[in-house]
């Protein structure tokens, strides 16, 4: 008589060694992809949650409940609501279309200018906010206040936001087969192109804008800057000025329990849009470039209006540089500072972007074209990213204290911030890679299998070059946005390891503002011909797996 | 038959070869990049002695001063800096995670404040510099926990275009609450830095009533909070404000950079200047404990008290007999300072982030 036990656990289970642990999953009917991708999402969110974990272990959490006071935090919880939600519209509203026209009708300087559009990302938000600062006095005393409280840090927190969105827009454009934009061009002409693109891009522009303003929701230092008491400011009280772990907390699980409904809700009407497949073949071919509009007003519209957002604070970084006498000395300091941090900060931006894009491409390749399963990946974004960077940050740091030292390696070394980080924004890199993913046609897919065509060629040869774009901004963007976090970096980084923009932030309070001028100034040069010459990397992808499968492909045997 | 074969040769080895040198190429690029980063990232595994110090004092100081040190004792000097802008969740936070398997040998605190917390928390070792003579023993622990040497002093700084006539400017620091200078007054939050731990002075000194008519008025006549002390100087210098309430290192920056301001000493003829000590606290299971020692001796040491008042930090050596940061022109000793028991405010201020000044600071904001 069988007994429920030999019914769900077949004999093949006995067997010992990887293949018993399958036939255990595949009997349980669960497929070793779904252990993956839970364990993916149980170690991103395992830092935060450990950092919760001491607090209760602690005993504080019970004072952190009475310290937490609910009409406060959910002003200000509706304060940076508002103000993450004003930052994500505008930026949707701008770059949404920019992206649009910037991927539809490229000239050939452009191609700069969409290699440097990464850059104002390199630079913590809070940078931004001192330039717009400074302009204040330039401003009439009347209209002082546009640069200060909520509109001043909404338009410095648009810097960071917009170049996001234009970004995964512009990849998402580039997505489009030259065969798709062929064929409305000729049946509707340009205008139809350009609907076409827009209806196209539209679920990754909005995802890219919500998920940017979830990213600076939690930013403290553009709040201070800008004197707005938002979210961010009760993490920040709770954290720097209480010290108090279990408040900031507390703070956190209960903005995460109050954004959820919205979270949830924002997954569901995006996931529909964002897992399916609107194309009939591979896009392996660049998208035909179509004159849309004159070059003067396409200038005006792609290149002129979004630099509107970073120009101005930048020309309020520089200024105190413009006007000295020892611009020479201190752009000298900033180039040893360089020298000495430049490969640490490298080193960081590489592995964050590395392990964010690994983590990411494994939480995103299952959902790629299922609603359900997209929907649940948004929710966890949501959740993932409305967690406060520090409380990420400092659940790694409680982790390397009681692990035993043999983990240090792992825990405590000069890997410690690459890979936090790259916890932290896999979400991000997982939302615009599935988006990415389920543009995807199915056909190739299943011609790869009717065809039996080794996984690894199938990925080099046909998915990666059609996701290329967002693979490469998604590399772009989580290297830069790691190295901008640079509260989280000083909770991490080993001793003697300081980034770049850590020693940026660790001189600007109390320098001449001329050194903090040299420090920006040389660091923007310095990231943006890194990314100029990043664009070389395509190409070396090109070369690699040139070399790699076309051996294979020549010297494979012709199908009988 | 010949001639047919040497041509399939000349196509076939032609394209292997391209495919070899492009392969080596590439995996030779890509081997060359991955090998830097790696590299990079490599402990370093040599012998030389190294202590770690956290220091939230401005990194182009602290910075100097470890290379001064390297230099004389022979051991390496990783750094961890903070700024005591508040815009950062702060090495104590960081200090109080690690308290179970310490990284640090040393804490350099920019704010005697929160080296007494750190003393509260329990993650601070007992040493008594000896060279900490001379030092007043009121700016240090009483039980060896931690030293307080070279301190900022809160001053009011002015912009010289705004701010009027000498007759007409405020001497205490009480003044910038009157109507006559408050509207254009600003004032750095004072939940963070300093600021947290002037605002606590007062509370100490004036008791509760009149400290929190102090803010409260402030706040009526129109006085406006800004995120940091080097905000309160960029707006003050930039001339959105006459009146600011800072640290001396700011003024000094302003001056400096030939920004209009002016500064005033408050509170001369009556309670006397606030002082904040920096202080040095050795941490306790420290890993690198003789070598935290030898840099503690360093750190308090008279020398350093002349670098940090000659140098761009311009702090005031608490020994009486060292000369003061150009600037100011006056040594410690000259000024009225006001008394401080520092070891106290530690609860003070956490009383006060539970209570009065956090509510204070949400009704500015809203």
């Amino acid at each position: 008589m069988n007994n429920g036990a030999n019914r769900t656990v077949p004999p093949q289970v006995a067997a010992t060694g990887v293949n018993s642990h399958f036939a255990l999953l595949r009997a349980l009917r669960i497929s070793p992809k779904s252990v993956i991708t839970s364990g993916v999402v149980l170690l991103i969110l395992f830092p935060s949650a450990m950092a919760v974990m001491a607090s209760i272990a602690n005993g504080g959490a019970d004072t952190a409940w009475t310290g937490l006071r609910l009409s406060s935090f959910t002003g200000a919880l509706g304060r940076s609501f508002l103000e993450s939600g004003t930052v994500a519209l505008l930026s949707l509203l701008l770059a949404w279309p920019c992206g649009v026209l910037a991927g539809l009708q490229s000239p050939q300087l452009p191609r700069v200018w969409v290699a440097l559009l990464p850059l104002p990302l390199a630079l913590p938000p809070f940078v931004w906010a001192i330039g717009l600062s400074y302009l204040r006095p330039l401003l009439p005393y009347a209209r002082q206040g546009w640069l200060d409280g909520f509109s001043g840090a909404v338009l410095a927190l648009t810097t960071q936001v917009l170049p996001i969105t234009l970004l995964l827009t512009y990849a998402a454009v580039r997505q489009l087969s030259a065969s798709a934009v062929d064929a409305a061009l000729l049946h509707g002409g340009r205008s139809l192109v350009l609907r076409m693109a827009l209806r196209h891009t539209l679920p990754t522009a909005v995802a890219a804008a919500l998920f940017g303003g979830l990213l600076v929701f939690g930013d403290s230092g553009c709040d201070q800057i800008m004197g707005y008491h938002g979210f961010s400011s009760e993490i920040l009280i709770a954290f720097s000025a209480r010290l108090d772990l279990p408040l900031a907390a507390v703070k956190a699980t209960t903005a995460v329990l109050l954004l959820l409904p919205i979270g949830i809700l924002a997954a569901a009407l995006l996931a529909r849009h964002l897992s399916i497949s609107d194309l009939a073949r591979p896009a392996t071919r660049r998208v035909t470039r179509v004159i849309l509009m004159p070059p003067s007003i396409w200038w005006l519209l792609v290149v002129a209006l979004p630099s509107m957002f970073v120009l101005p604070p930048f020309y309020g970084l520089l200024r105190p540089l413009l006007g000295g006498t020892n611009a020479s000395q201190y752009i000298g300091k900033a180039f040893a500072i360089l020298g000495e941090s430049g490969a640490i900060s490298l080193r960081y931006g590489a592995t964050a972007a590395v392990i964010a894009l690994l983590l990411g491409a494994i939480l995103a390749r299952p959902v790629a074209g299922q609603r359900h399963g997209s929907a649940w990946l948004l929710v966890f974004a949501v959740i993932a990213l409305t967690l406060p960077s520090p409380l990420h940050s400092l659940g790694v740091v409680s982790l390397g204290t009681s692990a035993p030292p043999a983990w240090d390696w792992l825990l405590r070394s000069e890997w410690t911030v690459g890979w936090t980080f790259g916890l932290r924004f896999a979400p991000l890199a997982a939302v615009a890679l599935f988006a990415s993913w389920a543009r995807l046609p199915r056909s190739a897919h299943e011609a790869a299998l009717l065809h039996a065509v080794p996984w690894l060629r199938y990925t080099f040869n046909v998915v990666a070059p059609t996701i290329a774009p967002m693979l490469w901004s998604v590399l772009i963007v989580t290297a830069l946005l790691a190295l901008s976090d640079v509260g989280s970096t000083m909770l991490l980084q080993p001793p003697g390891g300081a980034s770049y923009p850590s020693h940026l932030f660790a001189v600007m309070d109390n320098s001449s503002e001329a050194l903090v001028a040299s420090l920006t100034l040389v660091y923007l040069l310095a990231v943006g011909t890194a990314l100029l010459a990043a664009r070389a990397v395509p190409a070396l992808w090109r070369l690699v797996a040139r070399a790699v499968f076309r051996d294979d492909i020549a010297t494979s045997p012709t199908p009988q | 038959m010949t001639p047919p074969r040497k041509s399939h040769r000349k196509s076939i080895v032609a394209p292997i070869l391209l495919r070899s040198v492009l392969r080596a190429k590439a995996l030779g690029l890509l081997a060359c990049f991955i090998s830097i980063v790696i590299s990079s990232g490599c402990e370093r595994k040599d012998k030389q002695a190294e202590v770690v110090l956290y220091s939230s004092i401005d990194e182009g100081y602290s910075r100097e001063l470890a290379k001064l040190f390297e230099s004389r004792s022979g051991v390496r000097v990783l750094l961890v800096s903070d700024t005591e802008a508040a815009k950062s969740t702060g090495l104590v936070n960081r200090l109080i995670a690690e308290k179970a398997r310490p990284r640090a040998d040393v804490f350099w605190s920019g704010d005697i404040g929160r080296a007494a917390a750190i003393v509260q928390l329990g993650l601070s070792d007992y040493y008594r510099s000896p060279q900490a003579v001379g030092l007043p023993l009121e700016y240090s622990d009483a039980h060896g926990k931690f030293t307080g040497f070279a301190a900022r002093a809160r001053l009011i700084l002015y912009n010289t275009r705004l701010a009027g006539a000498p007759g007409t400017l405020p001497a205490e620091v009480a003044d910038l609450a009157k109507s006559e200078f408050a509207a254009r007054t600003c004032l750095a939050n004072p939940l963070f830095g300093t600021t947290s731990m002037h605002a606590a002075v007062l509370f100490e000194r004036w008791g509760e009533a009149r400290a929190e008519r102090f803010f409260r008025d402030f706040a009526a006549h129109g006085g406006k909070l800004v995120a940091s002390n080097g905000e309160v100087r960029r707006r003050v210098a930039a001339g959105e404000f006459a009146f600011g309430l800072t640290d001396s290192d700011d003024v000094s920056v302003a001056l400096r950079d030939r920004q209009p301001t002016g500064f005033i000493i408050p509170d001369q003829s009556g309670e006397g200047v606030l002082l904040i000590p920096s202080a040095a606290v050795l941490i306790k299971g420290a890993p690198h404990p003789r070598e935290a020692q030898v840099l503690l001796d360093f750190l308090v040491s008279a020398e350093v008290e002349n670098w940090m008042a000659a140098s761009e930090a311009a702090h005031l050596p608490l020994r009486p007999d060292l000369t003061p940061p150009p600037f100011l022109g006056k040594r410690t000793a000259e000024l009225r300072v006001m008394p401080v028991d520092y070891a106290k405010l530690g609860a003070r201020m956490q009383s006060l982030m539970d209570g009065f000044l956090t509510q204070w600071v949400d009704e500015q904001r809203r």
